[in-house]
C-alpha cells in the first residue's frame, strides 16, 4: 500500500489539481468533446493539434523502404499495416497477429527472445529464424488505439484505486496494477507501458525495424498529453512531490540497429507527430442509448462484465467511458499465453477497453474470437462467474448485450474486411475498377466480388490450418484493393541445398507459412536451409491475360536463343500440357486456378473438385468440411479478378514517354516486356511476353517451382508499376532503377546499356515506365 | 467511491502529510554541468573518484575531502562506465568503445584492449588480476570479458551460455580471485570458482546492473529496467524478486548484510535486508537516473547519476552524498 500511495503522489498530482478536491465538488460528467468517428480527431483539439495529428497520420501510414531503415528485422512496413481496422489507429485481422517469443529457465526465469520478444517473420530478404532456446510462443493481435491520449490523461492513483490484488472484497475479482518505472502502466495487452511514446518506439523498432531516439524534454512537453519531467534542475523535490506525468516513464535509451541506416532513422519531428497523433484520436462515440442498449448495459453490469470493465475512470477532464479498470487480471489457463511483461504474469490481461470494440475485431489478445460472443465466453479465471452468467443468459438478453457492447461505438464502420460499408466502386478503368463496358448486372457480380475479395475468412468458415493471408485484399491491396502487397506480407518460399548445391523440396511443400494455431509459429522443414521472399504482385488486368492465346505467348519463345540476342525465354509447360502465364514463376495457366491456387496455399482454404481444375486444396484437416470455397464463392472471385480493369496509364510528359518507349526498345527491354494481342487481336500493353528467363545473378540461388528452374522467373508484366513497388520477385528493389540494376544473365545486356545511358535518356526511360 | 477518495487525497499535496524528510542526501557539488556520472568509487573518503561524461567525452571527478575538482585527462576517452582500484595511485577506468584508462598517482595512460565494445564494469583481485565486462547488448552480440594480467588485457570467451541473447555483460565484482561473479543482460550471472567461468540461474527476469557482496553467503545482483530488481545469493541458493513500484536499479553497494544500498532510475535510493529483501526506501533530492552508489571509509556514502540514457544528450549528472550510520 506504501508504494501505492506514493504512486499516487507521483502519477495523479498534476493531472488532478495541486490541492484536496473540495468535498462539495461536483461529480464529474463524461465531456462532450471527446468524441468522434473511429480515426477522427479529437473535437477538443486545437488547430495547431489538427495540424500535427495530420502530419502524425501521414506517418503513422508511411511505408518504409529498406533505404529508409525498414529492418534488418520486421514483420511489416508501416505502423497502419497492422493498426488499419477499421481504419488508421484500429486493429488488424488475423493475418496481421504477430508472435511473441520467450525462453522460460529452468530457474524459472522469463527471457524475452526474438527483437525484444517479438518473433520477427523477415529479414531482408529472407525468414528471420526463432531464436534458439525458445521455448514460450505466444500470438498477438495488433491493440487499436483510439482514445489513447485520453487514457493516458487517467492519474495512475485512479487506476491504482481500483486495484484489490488479494480479493479483499471477496468478489472473486482482484486486479492489480502494472508498473513501469515507478508509473502505473496501461498500455498493451499486459498494460506493459506507461507511455505512449514508449509504447510507439518500441513496436515500430520491433515489427519494422525502425530507430528512434526518445523524445526530447521540450518536445515531451509540447506533446498533447504534455509529458515531460521537470529536469530542468538536478535537485528537485523528487519523484514523491514532483510534477512528473506517466509519460515521463517513456524508455530512454535511443535504438539503433545494423541495417547501414543512420540512427535515428525516424526524425525526431515524425516521432512528436506519430506520438501526437495517437494522442489526439478521438474516442470512439457511442451511439444513442436505445432500449434495448439500455436494459444490455444492465444485464452487462448485473452479471459483472463491469467489475472490470469499468464503465468510466476519472480523468481531469471528467469521466473517460473505457469501460476499462486498466489492471491486470487472470484471465485463467485457457487464455494464458505464458508471457512475462513487467510484473503481469503469464495468465494476466489489462482489460481490454471497449469503446469501438463493435469496429475491431476479431477478439481476444490473440484474436481467436471471430465474435464478440466468443470472445466472452473465452473468458476465465476472474472473470468466469461472469462468463459464466453470460453463458447462462436467455437468448434475448444476450442479444441486449452484444447490442449493447456494439453501440459503444463504430458500429457503423463495421466491415467484413477494410472496404468501409459504404466505398464506392472505382469508375471504369480505374485503379480497382472494373472493365470498361460492363452491363448492371456483371457490375453488380464485380461489386460481389470485390466485397468477398476483401472480407475476411473465418477460422469457422475454413481458414488455416496454416496460412499467409486470411483474405485475398490481405495480400493484394497496393495502392487500392486488387493491387499489390508491400514487404510485410512477402510469401516465404523454403528449400535445402546440399553442399554440391543441389535443391531439394521439403516434402512439406516449399511454402512456409506465416500464420497457423495460435501459440506457435508454423513449422517449417528442419533441413531447410534457404529461404526466399516472394513479393506480391497486382492482380490488375489478369482477366485480359487470361485472353491471350496460347500461340501469341509460344510465338516468341527461344529456348536455345535461336536470334543470338542473348535472350531466351521458354514457356512453362504444365505436365498436362496447359500453358503457365501467371505468378512469379508462371506456372499458373488461368485466373480460376491461380483463385484456387491462392486459396488453398494462401489462405488453407478448400476449394470444390472442378472438372479440368487442378490447382488448389479440396481437402485439409481443420476441422471444417470441405470444400471451404463453395463454386459459387470461386465464380465469384475469379469473375472478379478477371474484370478488374488493367492499370489506368498516364501520362505527365508525353513527348518524354514517347522519347522513353524508344529508349526502353533500343536497350533491348522490350526483347521481355513486350506487348501481346489477345484472342481478339487487341493490344494487351501488359508489358511481359509471359515466359521464363534467367535473370538472376550468377551465384543466385532460389526455389523452382513445377518447370520452372531456380533461376527463373516469368517475365513480370511491369503495366502499374509506377504504384506498386517495391519490385522483383523478392521485393529487394524499392525503385524501378534499382530493379533494372538487378537485372542479370539474359537481361544483362539491357540492364547494363540502362547504365551507360546519358541522364536525359535515363529521365524518359523513366517517365516512360512510370507511365505504364 | 470511497476507495479513489482514499487514493487520490493520498495522491495530492496538502492533503496528507508531506513525504518523508531526506535521510540525510544532499548535493555532494553542483554536478549539473559534469555530464553524466557513472560511478564513483575510492580507497579513502578523502581520494574517491567519479567517472563519466557523455558519450563524446570522458570526464573524471575527484574528490579529496574537501571539495571535488574535475581531473585533467592526459588521454582523449569517450563515456567512462566504471572505475576500480588498489590504491589513490592505482585507479583503472573502463569505458565506451572498449575504453581503459590507468591512473598511476601521476598521469593517466591508455591501456590496449582487445574489444572494442562498450566496457561497464571493471573489479580486480589485485593489481595482477582485474576483470573488466562489457558488450553493446544486441543480441547476436557477444558478451565482452577482459582479463588483465598486470601486463595486457586478454579476450576471455566466455561459457556457453544458456540464456539466449545474452549481449552485454554489465559488471563485475569478486571477493577473492577464485570466487568473482559477473552479471548482466537478460539476468545472467556468472560464477568463478575453481578457475572457470560458469553461468548460474539466478532467477532474474531482466537485465543484471550490478552485484557487490559481503561474504561468501551475501551477494546481491540488482537490476531489472521497468521494475526494481535484485537476485541474492546466500551461499546454497539464488533468490530473486522484483520490487513493483520501484524503478530499475542501477547501482548497490554495502558492509553488512542488513543493508545493502542500491539506487535506481528515477533517483530511487534504498536499503536492502539481505535476509528478507525488504526495501526500505529513502528519499533522494533528484529525479535524475541514479547509476551507482559506493560507501568509502570515511563513512560515507555517495551516489552518483544523470539524465542517462539518449546519446543525444541532455548530459546532466548529480552527486549526492549522506553519512552511513553505524547499523548500514
Amino acid at each position: 500500500m506504501r508504494h501505492r500511495a506514493r504512486a499516487a503522489l507521483a502519477l495523479g498530482l498534476p493531472l488532478l489539481v495541486a490541492g484536496c478536491p473540495a468535498p462539495e465538488a461536483p461529480e464529474p460528467t463524461v465531456p462532450t468533446d471527446i468524441f468522434g468517428a473511429l480515426g477522427e480527431v479529437l473535437p477538443s483539439a486545437s488547430a495547431a493539434q489538427r495540424e500535427t495529428f495530420a502530419r502524425g497520420r501521414r506517418v503513422a501510414t508511411r511505408r518504409f523502404t529498406p533505404e529508409q531503415g525498414l529492418g534488418p528485422r520486421f514483420n511489416v512496413s508501416a505502423c497502419s499495416d497492422c493498426h488499419e481496422r477499421p481504419t488508421v489507429g484500429g486493429s488488424g485481422a488475423r493475418y496481421r497477429r504477430f508472435l511473441l517469443t520467450a525462453q522460460r529457465l529452468p530457474d524459472g526465469s522469463f527471457n524475452a527472445t526474438g527483437t525484444n520478444g517479438v518473433q520477427d517473420q523477415f529479414t531482408l530478404g529472407s525468414r528471420e529464424p526463432t531464436t534458439p532456446g525458445t521455448n514460450v510462443t505466444a500470438t498477438r493481435s495488433p491493440i487499436p488505439f483510439f482514445g489513447m491520449g485520453l487514457l493516458a490523461e487517467i492519474p495512475g492513483s485512479e487506476i491504482a484505486s481500483r486495484a484489490d490484488p488479494d480479493d479483499r472484497d471477496g468478489d472473486g475479482i482482484s486486479g492489480r496494477a502494472n508498473y513501469d518505472r515507478g508509473f502505473v502502466a496501461r498500455f498493451g495487452r499486459k498494460a506493459q507501458t506507461a507511455s505512449v511514446e514508449g509504447f510507439i518506439r518500441g513496436p515500430i523498432f520491433n515489427h519494422i525495424g525502425i530507430t528512434t531516439n526518445p523524445l526530447s524534454e521540450e518536445m515531451k512537453a509540447r506533446l498533447p498529453v504534455p509529458s515531460a519531467a521537470t529536469r530542468s534542475s538536478a535537485l528537485t523535490e523528487g519523484r514523491s512531490g514532483t510534477s512528473v506525468q506517466a509519460q515521463v516513464a517513456a524508455a530512454d535509451e535511443p535504438l539503433t540497429d545494423s541495417d547501414g541506416v543512420a540512427d535515428p532513422e525516424l526524425p525526431e519531428q515524425d516521432l512528436f507527430d506519430l506520438v501526437s497523433f495517437s494522442m489526439l484520436t478521438a474516442a470512439p462515440r457511442p451511439d444513442p442509448p436505445t432500449p434495448t442498449t439500455v436494459r444490455g448495459r444492465t444485464t452487462f453490469e448485473r452479471i459483472g462484465c463491469a467489475a472490470c470493465h469499468t464503465p468510466a475512470l476519472r480523468s481531469p477532464r471528467g469521466l473517460i467511458p473505457a469501460f476499462t479498470d486498466l489492471l491486470l487480471h487472470d484471465m485463467g489457463e485457457g487464455l494464458a499465453d505464458g508471457v512475462e511483461m513487467r510484473l503481469a504474469s503469464g495468465r494476466e490481461f489489462r482489460t481490454q477497453p471497449l469503446w469501438g470494440v463493435a469496429a475491431t475485431g476479431p477478439w481476444l489478445h490473440d484474436g481467436r474470437a471471430d465474435t464478440l460472443a466468443d470472445a466472452i465466453t473465452l473468458h476465465g479465471g476472474e472473470a468466469q462467474r461472469a462468463r459464466d452468467a453470460f453463458a447462462a443468459l436467455g437468448e434475448t438478453d444476450r442479444g441486449e448485450l452484444l447490442a449493447f457492447l456494439e453501440s459503444l461505438g463504430g458500429r457503423e464502420q463495421v466491415t467484413a474486411g477494410l472496404l468501409p460499408p459504404d466505398a464506392p466502386v472505382p469508375a471504369a478503368g480505374a485503379w480497382g475498377g472494373p472493365l470498361p463496358g460492363l452491363d448492371a448486372a456483371a457490375l453488380a457480380r464485380f461489386e460481389r466480388g470485390r466485397r468477398r475479395y476483401d472480407g475476411d475468412f473465418a477460422f469457422a468458415r475454413g481458414l488455416g490450418p496454416l496460412f499467409n493471408g486470411d483474405s485475398c485484399r490481405a495480400c493484394h491491396f497496393d495502392p487500392v484493393l486488387g493491387g499489390a502487397g508491400p514487404l510485410g506480407v512477402d510469401v516465404t518460399r523454403q528449400g535445402i541445398f546440399d553442399g554440391a548445391g543441389v535443391f531439394t523440396a521439403p516434402a512439406m511443400g516449399t511454402m512456409a507459412h506465416r500464420h497457423g494455431a495460435v501459440d506457435a509459429r508454423p513449422p517449417i522443414d528442419a533441413r531447410a536451409n534457404f529461404f526466399e521472399v516472394r513479393q506480391t504482385p497486382h492482380t490488375f488486368g489478369l482477366g485480359r491475360i487470361d485472353r491471350i492465346p496460347d500461340s501469341e505467348i509460344l510465338a516468341h519463345e527461344d529456348p536455345d536463343d535461336a536470334n543470338r540476342d542473348g535472350v531466351r525465354g521458354r514457356a512453362h509447360r504444365l505436365a498436362d500440357g496447359r500453358l503457365g502465364r501467371l505468378g512469379w514463376k508462371g506456372n499458373v495457366p488461368s485466373v480460376r486456378e491461380f483463385v484456387r491456387d491462392a486459396m488453398g496455399a494462401e489462405m488453407g482454404v478448400t476449394v470444390p473438385e472442378v472438372a479440368g481444375e487442378t490447382f488448389g486444396a479440396t481437402r485439409d484437416d481443420d476441422g471444417v468440411a470441405d470444400p471451404e470455397l463453395t463454386r459459387d464463392e470461386l465464380d465469384e472471385l475469379a469473375g472478379f479478378i478477371s474484370a478488374l480493369a488493367p492499370p489506368p496509364r498516364t501520362s505527365r510528359d508525353p513527348a518524354l514517354e514517347a522519347l522513353g518507349a524508344q529508349v526502353f526498345s533500343r536497350v533491348g527491354c522490350d526483347a521481355c516486356h513486350r506487348s501481346l494481342r489477345d484472342d481478339a487481336g487487341a493490344e494487351v500493353p501488359l508489358y511481359s511476353d509471359l515466359l521464363l528467363h534467367d535473370v538472376a545473378a550468377p551465384d543466385a540461388r532460389g526455389i523452382g517451382e513445377g518447370a520452372a528452374g531456380p533461376r527463373e522467373f516469368r517475365t513480370p508484366p511491369l503495366w502499374g508499376m509506377a504504384r506498386t513497388a517495391p519490385y522483383l520477385h523478392d521485393g529487394r528493389a524499392s525503385t524501378a532503377e534499382a530493379a533494372i540494376a538487378a537485372h542479370q544473365a539474359e537481361a544483362a545486356a539491357s540492364s547494363r546499356a540502362v547504365s551507360q545511358l546519358s541522364p536525359a535518356d535515363r529521365e524518359a526511360l523513366l517517365a516512360f515506365l512510370s507511365s505504364l | 467511491m470511497r476507495l479513489l477518495r482514499a487514493a487520490l487525497c493520498a495522491g495530492l499535496i496538502g492533503c496528507s502529510d508531506p513525504a518523508p524528510a531526506p535521510q540525510g542526501w544532499a548535493a555532494a557539488f553542483d554536478a549539473n554541468d559534469a555530464g553524466w556520472l557513472m560511478n564513483v568509487w575510492g580507497p579513502r573518503g578523502d581520494a574517491l573518484f567519479a567517472v563519466g561524461g557523455r558519450p563524446s567525452e570522458g570526464r573524471v571527478y575527484r574528490f579529496d575531502g574537501s571539495a571535488w575538482r574535475r581531473a585533467t585527462l592526459d588521454v582523449q576517452a569517450p563515456l567512462l562506465n566504471w572505475a576500480w582500484g588498489f590504491s589513490a595511485d592505482d585507479v583503472t577506468v573502463v569505458g565506451n568503445g572498449g575504453t581503459v584508462l590507468h591512473w598511476d598517482g601521476r598521469a593517466w595512460s591508455r591501456q590496449s584492449a582487445p574489444r572494442a565494445e562498450n566496457l561497464w564494469g571493471v573489479w580486480g583481485a589485485s593489481p595482477t588480476d582485474l576483470w573488466a565486462v562489457g558488450g553493446n547488448g544486441a543480441a547476436d552480440d557477444r558478451p565482452v570479458l577482459l582479463h588483465f594480467d598486470g601486463t595486457s588485457w586478454t579476450d576471455v570467451p566466455p561459457p556457453p551460455l544458456q540464456r539466449a541473447g545474452v549481449g552485454a555483460f554489465y559488471k563485475v565484482w569478486g571477493l577473492s580471485a577464485d570466487n568473482v561473479y559477473v552479471v548482466g543482460q537478460r539476468g545472467v550471472v556468472l560464477h568463478r570458482t575453481g578457475g572457470a567461468w560458469r553461468e548460474e540461474l539466478a532467477g532474474a527476469s531482466g537485465d543484471l546492473v550490478s552485484v557487490w557482496g559481503t561474504d561468501a553467503n551475501h551477494v546481491l545482483a540488482v537490476g531489472g529496467r521497468a521494475n526494481g530488481l535484485v537476485a541474492r545469493w546466500d551461499g546454497t541458493r539464488w533468490t530473486s524478486r522484483s520490487y513493483d513500484v520501484l524503478p530499475g536499479l542501477n547501482g548497490v553497494w554495502m558492509r553488512t548484510p542488513r543493508a545493502a544500498h542500491v539506487v535506481g532510475g528515477n533517483g530511487a535510493a534504498g536499503t536492502i535486508d539481505l535476509d528478507t529483501l525488504a526495501l526500505t526506501e529513502s528519499t533522494t533530492p533528484t529525479q535524475y537516473d541514479l547509476h551507482s552508489v559506493f560507501g568509502d571509509a570515511s563513512g560515507a556514502l555517495t551516489a552518483v547519476g544523470g539524465t542517462l540514457g539518449s546519446a543525444a544528450g541532455p548530459f546532466f549528472g548529480v552527486a549526492l552524498r549522506r553519512p552511513l550510520t553505524a547499523s548500514e
